[in-house]
């Protein structure tokens, strides 16, 4: 008995649909942006297209994480891992389509904020919006999506608890880059300071809306996120459930 | 499907040491032990949820299994369990071939309620019926009857007698109501320690318990020493007890050819219970 990556792919995301989740993540994302579309176009603020993209990154980003991430809460809370955590095949499977569903919905969320972005500079946002910056936004979007997925996958391989688990995603993705900022003003050591511009945990939610990362900066986040994904598989593999 | 030699350890303690067996397809082992010998273990091992071990179990990758508790999502409908777990093993559960089991297990009424409310009797026959999806070659069920009722016990026996015997499943069923086990296995392990303590063959079991007392001492003496018919349990003064599968009327005959007479004489079948309570209480 072989677990079928498309079927569980297409079944677990008719799911989310229907459940109605997706549309909350969607409007957890887009409203912020709109909003801010909004006070732009009526001249009470001097922002640009960048910031409807932060701002649409914001909640969006940790809706893109959560909602894939909640299939592995699902499996893992009520112990129906152990019905697809079987034969090594079956495991890898699992892991496999859980990636791929995490990688649709990336995919969904740059597609939208690209959409969003293109609909807000027809309304008169100002700022650049050139092709190098979708192109930008999309890998950005992806790499990081899967990057605190995996991570937030690896916490429930460890039994950490789903609470604890989307308390420190949140906290990751709202609140440590803010406080990571204040601290890049207060230290004045270049080493600390590259150390800080550099983490994965900083450079990603920071710029993730508005900018490419440097090749440093994509090479750390392409050689975390391998790591992630191998790690995973072996303890996938290995697991007792 | 092969068992063979396999060993368990989580650090210094040995959960399963050494054990083989095979279980074919169409026949029903029970697995009987105290809590904590390996049952479950030994389960999980075959359903393959766990994977590190020492020796080899070879032929099962179509295994179904219900192991401890069934595991289900509370918030979801019994039928969104068979839909899910057929759909992504490529397979569509279709209704009308489940009917009727799930009619006789009570639970094709209640298909549409969220499973956080059902019984622990219905929760378990949900949990048998997923593991009978997608046609598995090989059933593992750890206590399959926990929290059903009498009638609906006898109707998930009944059903696994028929799967085994129809459509050709080798079912390995572990269960502390050896009433259960007894009723429809060929064959039962006796897990002790994580080893195989003992194997009783249950299916056409004609052995039977004889406990003869004897007039006097000599007369028991003849008798032990001519006795072919079994083997001896225990041996008193006057009195003995006897395992053996011959008839009582030959028995008879033989102690009426040696002019042996009897002050008492009772037969009783050689039930899983006593098996059990010989090899685990010494009684």
């Amino acid at each position: 008995m072989t677990l079928r990556i498309n079927k569980y792919v297409i079944f677990n995301l008719t799911e989310l649909v229907k459940n109605g989740s997706l549309i909350v993540g969607m409007l957890a994302a887009c409203v912020p942006a709109i909003t801010m579309t909004y006070f732009i176009l009526n001249g009470s603020t001097t922002f640009t297209i960048k910031h409807v993209s932060n701002f649409y990154c914001m909640l969006g980003m940790l809706a893109a994480v959560l909602l894939p991430l909640s299939f592995i809460n699902r499996d893992y809370s009520t112990k129906t891992i152990s019905l697809m955590n079987n034969t090594i095949q079956n495991r890898r499977n699992y892991y496999f389509a859980n990636c791929i569903i995490a990688l649709s919905v990336s995919l969904l969320y740059a597609m939208t904020g690209i959409v969003l972005l293109l609909v807000a500079k027809t309304l008169g946002v100002p700022g650049d919006l050139d092709p190098s910056l979708f192109v930008a936004f999309s890998v950005n979007v992806l790499l990081l999506v899967m990057t605190y997925y995996l991570f937030g996958y690896l916490l429930f391989l460890y039994n950490v608890r789903s609470g604890t688990v989307y308390g420190i995603l949140t906290a990751m993705l709202l609140f440590l880059p803010n406080a990571l900022f204040n601290i890049q003003g207060l230290i004045h050591n270049d080493i600390l300071l590259d150390w800080i511009e550099n983490f994965p945990g900083y450079f990603y939610p920071i710029m993730v809306g508005s900018d490419s990362f440097s090749p440093l900066q994509y090479s750390i986040g392409v050689f975390t996120l391998s790591v992630l994904f191998v790690v995973i598989l072996k303890k996938s593999e290995k697991m007792e459930v | 499907m092969l068992v063979n030699s396999v060993t368990k350890k989580y650090s210094s303690s040995v959960i399963l040491n050494n054990l083989s067996f095979e279980l074919n397809q169409g026949d029903i082992i029970g697995l009987v032990g105290r809590n904590g010998a390996g049952k479950s273990t030994l389960m999980k091992m075959i359903a393959q949820t766990i994977q590190a071990y020492d020796g080899s179990i070879s032929d099962n990758d179509q295994v179904g299994y219900l192991i401890e508790e069934p595991k289900l999502i509370p918030n979801k409908t019994g039928l969104f369990h068979l839909t899910y777990f057929s759909n992504i093993y490529g397979n569509t559960f279709k209704l009308h071939e489940y009917e009727g089991l799930l009619r006789k297990l009570q639970l094709f009424d209640v298909l549409n309620k969220k499973v956080k409310e059902y019984s622990l009797g219905m929760r378990q026959k949900l949990g048998i019926v997923m593991s009978l999806l997608n046609n598995p070659r090989y059933i593992v069920l750890d206590e399959p009857t926990n929290g059903m009722d009498v009638e609906t016990t006898f109707e998930v026996l009944q059903e696994l007698r028929r799967l085994a015997e129809e459509r050709n499943v080798g079912i390995l069923i572990s269960s502390h109501k050896l009433e259960d086990v007894e009723a429809i296995c060929d064959r039962v392990l006796f897990l002790e320690n994580g080893a195989i303590a003992d194997e009783q063959q249950l299916r056409n079991n004609k052995q039977r318990i004889l406990t003869l007392v004897f007039e006097d001492s000599t007369a028991l003496a003849t008798f032990v020493k001519m006795q072919q018919f079994g083997s001896i349990i225990h041996s008193g003064d006057k009195e003995i007890q006897i395992e053996t599968v011959v008839e009582n009327a030959d028995i008879f005959k033989m102690l009426n050819r040696l002019d042996l007479r009897l002050i008492d004489f009772t037969a009783e079948k050689k039930t899983l219970r006593r098996v059990y309570m010989n090899k685990f209480r010494g009684e």
